[in-house]
């Protein structure tokens, strides 16, 4: 029993520094699924029970599993959030939702870190979320492939298109 | 070609030197906060115990289980006195095998003079797991329904009952549409 609770709470504390480190990408990469920072926040909560509690060999989630998570979560998130939209959405039309910066941002990087996020909103769904997590999410053409359900050929396209368009709008401000 | 390539490495390296945005400590603690339930277990388990404990909660009681221990225990014995001898090796027989009269049931059930008066399925629930996979591409929802079989065994001669509950749960998978 002992032994058990032992393994529990090394496991446990192994999952704690694997959100320490992981989370901020995890919270960009649901950004791109959802409307605001905190409907973002309730998805990778979602994401982080779902794999806790799914849990069978005690062992850290992947970045993949993890992003898969956030996807299923916010399916089912976006079909709770269209059926209020609708009743919210006179009073909304002014406001924006996206409140909140996708980057950290010190004096020098503040506004490339603005621009960029614009550009960001500015691609495809699909595009960006390969964006997202191959260059701020660390994840190879594989994982993500397997993390979106798609073929790698698929995921490297669009990472081809996306991050031409990346450039076409960033080029100038970034080179 | 190779300039295009390096351009994109370039392009990719200052994307990245942006660091995505640090996660709310008060946030970061709810997230932490949810491996700290150490005795948690795996979703499936725990979820399809919940079922039969909501149903224990619902009214069943050590009374109920005595009853269907008692029921399972005379279903058994009838059994064992039901079996047919074997036919002897290599033989071929066309006829059904031979039942026996009812005036030749065991002792102990025809005793006890309960017969099977009531079969019912009660609907007890339904529990959404919300999205929980995809299938070729195609997420699909889980739904859970819980039921409960209620068999009802009366004795004429002096009119007790026998009540056994069986608790069911059916799960359906249900794909999402998504617009």
């Amino acid at each position: 029993m002992s032994e058990t609770l032992g393994r529990d709470t090394q496991s446990a504390k192994q999952w704690r520094e694997w959100l320490r480190a992981h989370g901020s990408r995890l919270l960009l990469f649901a950004r791109q699924q959802t409307r605001s920072l905190e409907d973002a926040e309730d998805l990778v909560q979602s994401a982080i029970l779902r794999r806790w509690l799914a849990r069978t060999d005690r062992s850290c989630p992947s970045m993949g599993e993890m992003v898969q998570a956030i996807r299923w979560a916010a399916i089912d998130q976006g079909r709770q959030i269209s059926r209020r939209q609708d009743r919210e959405t006179a009073y909304q039309q002014d406001v924006d939702l996206r409140f909140g910066d996708y980057f950290e941002a010190d004096f020098d990087s503040a506004e490339r870190g603005r621009l960029v996020q614009e550009a960001l909103e500015a691609l495809d769904p699909p595009q960006r979320d390969v964006i997202v997590l191959k260059i701020w999410g660390g994840m190879t053409a594989n994982e993500i492939a397997e993390a979106l359900e798609v073929s790698p050929n698929t995921v490297s396209s669009r990472y081809r298109y996306g991050l031409g368009a990346l450039k076409r709008r960033l080029g100038a401000v970034l080179s | 070609m190779n300039e295009d390539q390096s351009n994109d490495a370039d392009f990719e390296s200052e994307l990245r030197s942006l660091n995505p945005t640090n996660v709310r400590p008060e946030t970061l603690q709810r997230w932490q906060d949810l491996c700290r339930h150490e005795d948690a277990e795996p979703i499936a388990a725990h979820e399809s115990r919940g079922g039969i404990l909501a149903l224990w909660g619902n009214g069943l009681s050590i009374r109920h289980l005595l009853a269907a221990a008692c029921v399972f225990l005379a279903g058994f014995l009838l059994l064992q006195f039901q079996k047919q001898p074997e036919l002897p090796s290599g033989a071929v027989s066309s006829q059904p095998a031979p039942r026996n009269p009812i005036g030749g049931e065991p002792a102990l059930f025809s005793e006890l003079s309960f017969e099977p008066n009531a079969l019912e399925n009660h609907f007890v629930g339904a529990r959404d797991d919300g999205v929980i996979g995809a299938v070729g591409g195609v997420p699909f929802r889980r739904v859970r329904f819980q039921l409960a079989d209620t068999y009802l065994w009366e004795n004429g001669e002096d009119g007790s009952r026998l009540e056994m509950v069986i608790p069911r749960e059916e799960i359906l998978l249900l794909p999402v549409v998504t617009y």
